[in-house]
């Protein structure tokens, strides 16, 4: 089957088989920064955000969201621009492997869209589907929280 | 087999029209229950998102909460509504945010998992749940759910409740084994206190051998009673037996449920002013 899909702002026509999931769309098709681990929705490296919410894209069937709004996180910020979450997450040291920092960072965003000053239980329960096997969260929690300053700095 | 075919209804006529035609063909909310089995399997899916069913209303004191209302969206309305509410207090925790994105009401009711976290906080509030195709109209959640007829070529469209059922001290256990896990079974208790007396009380567990059961014995022993006077520790817990599960046994299911029934209850009672 064919269908439109609004990715980082821009349509994108796509032939899918009707069972697929929009992880592998997303990847087949040059996203490879939505990561895959799980694919049971437990880990969130996969995580987009979907008209305004973050979702396991492995948990979604590509062909429900068509015509619909996916923001990955080569959407937020590029390597020449990094979105300020990206940058706080770097200057944080909240990146070791790598692996969870897209699903990471969509996460972030989100929270920050929803509530620009998290306490640390807001932003644990925001990343609650987000594993990361290295950083402990400790780093993550202050990555998040120089994020907020720096998002509100930013106006983004 | 042929090629799974999707099929999105912009009416509920169209709905009806296909549940009722074609077999092999399974409603479709957020996709997150159909895929815990193998999606291959159906002929066809239809798509619940263009009928509009993403919504939450009160009026004539009924609270209406349409099929395709995600978890997240119950918990983002009862947050700033009523964070008393039993349906919050049951959702608050049941998943992680982006699965909470993705979990619909309707779909939850249809699956009804052993795991789920809403039907006890349903049960309780006596909701009733309003089906297209071969059934149609309102109809009791406690009968949706021991009725294959009425689960057989039918679509959830909406659900609705008494907003006066929603009024008491609520509570809500998870057996888990880290907060967003399945859990093996839940516990989900309403208290209604009047003049400091326990005025009505509806407890259900749900992940049971007979998938979910109402604690009658304990509601009866305390209903009458004054709250600060009920020995939480001596109450005779009604008899529930569970099949084992991945994450515990099923002996060790039935001492925690035990446990957690009193520990829940007296937390409640103690909270009556």
């Amino acid at each position: 089957m064919r269908g439109v899909f609004i990715i980082n702002g821009q349509r994108k026509e796509i032939e899918f088989a009707p069972h697929k999931r929009l992880l592998d769309v997303l990847r087949e098709n040059g996203y490879t920064e939505v990561k895959e681990g799980c694919r049971e929705g437990e880990c969130g490296a996969c995580v987009v955000l979907l008209d305004g919410k973050p979702v396991n894209s492995c948990q979604v069937l590509a062909a429900s969201v068509m015509e619909k709004e996916i923001i990955t996180v080569r959407g937020l910020g590029t390597i020449h621009k990094p979105h300020p979450i990206e940058e706080a997450f770097v200057e944080a040291g909240a990146v070791q492997c790598g692996f969870c920092t897209p699903g990471m960072i969509i996460s972030t965003y989100a929270l920050l869209k929803e509530n620009p000053d998290p306490e640390d239980d807001d932003i644990k329960r925001a990343l609650d589907g987000n594993l990361c096997r290295c950083t402990g969260y400790v780093k993550i929690t202050k990555a998040v929280k120089l994020a907020s300053k720096k998002v509100k700095k930013d106006g983004k | 087999m042929g090629e799974l075919i999707w099929f999105f209804p912009k009416t509920v006529e169209e709905v009806k029209d296909i549940i009722t035609s074609r077999e092999g063909v399974v409603p479709h909310g957020g996709g997150t229950g159909l895929l815990r089995g193998d999606i291959k399997r159906y002929r066809g899916l239809l798509d619940l998102g263009k009928l509009g069913l993403s919504y939450i209303t009160e009026h004539n004191g009924f609270v209406e909460i349409g099929a395709m209302t995600t978890y997240g969206d119950v918990v983002r309305y009862f947050k700033k509504k009523d964070s008393k509410s039993v349906l919050y207090r049951s959702l608050v925790d049941s998943a992680t945010t982006p699965l909470k994105n993705r979990i619909t009401v309707g779909g939850s009711i249809a699956y009804f998992p052993p795991w789920s976290d809403i039907m006890g906080s349903l049960f309780i509030l006596s909701a009733e749940v309003f089906l297209t195709g071969e059934r149609e109209g309102w109809f009791k959640i406690l009968d949706y759910v021991s009725n294959r007829g009425l689960y057989r070529k039918t679509v959830i469209l909406k659900i609705r409740y008494n907003k006066d059922k929603d009024t008491g001290y609520s509570a809500h256990y998870r057996a888990v084994r880290t907060r967003v896990d399945h859990p093996a079974f839940t516990i989900t208790l309403l208290v209604d206190i009047k003049d400091k007396r326990v005025d009505d009380a509806s407890i259900y567990v749900v992940g049971t051998k007979d998938k979910f059961k109402k604690l009658t014995a304990v509601e009866k022993e305390i209903i009458g009673k004054k709250a600060s006077e009920i020995d939480t520790e001596a109450l005779n817990v009604d008899n529930v037996e569970f099949y084992g599960k991945p994450q515990f046994t099923s002996e060790y299911q039935k001492a925690l449920f035990e446990i957690e029934v009193k520990r829940k209850l007296r937390e409640v009672l103690e909270s009556v002013k």
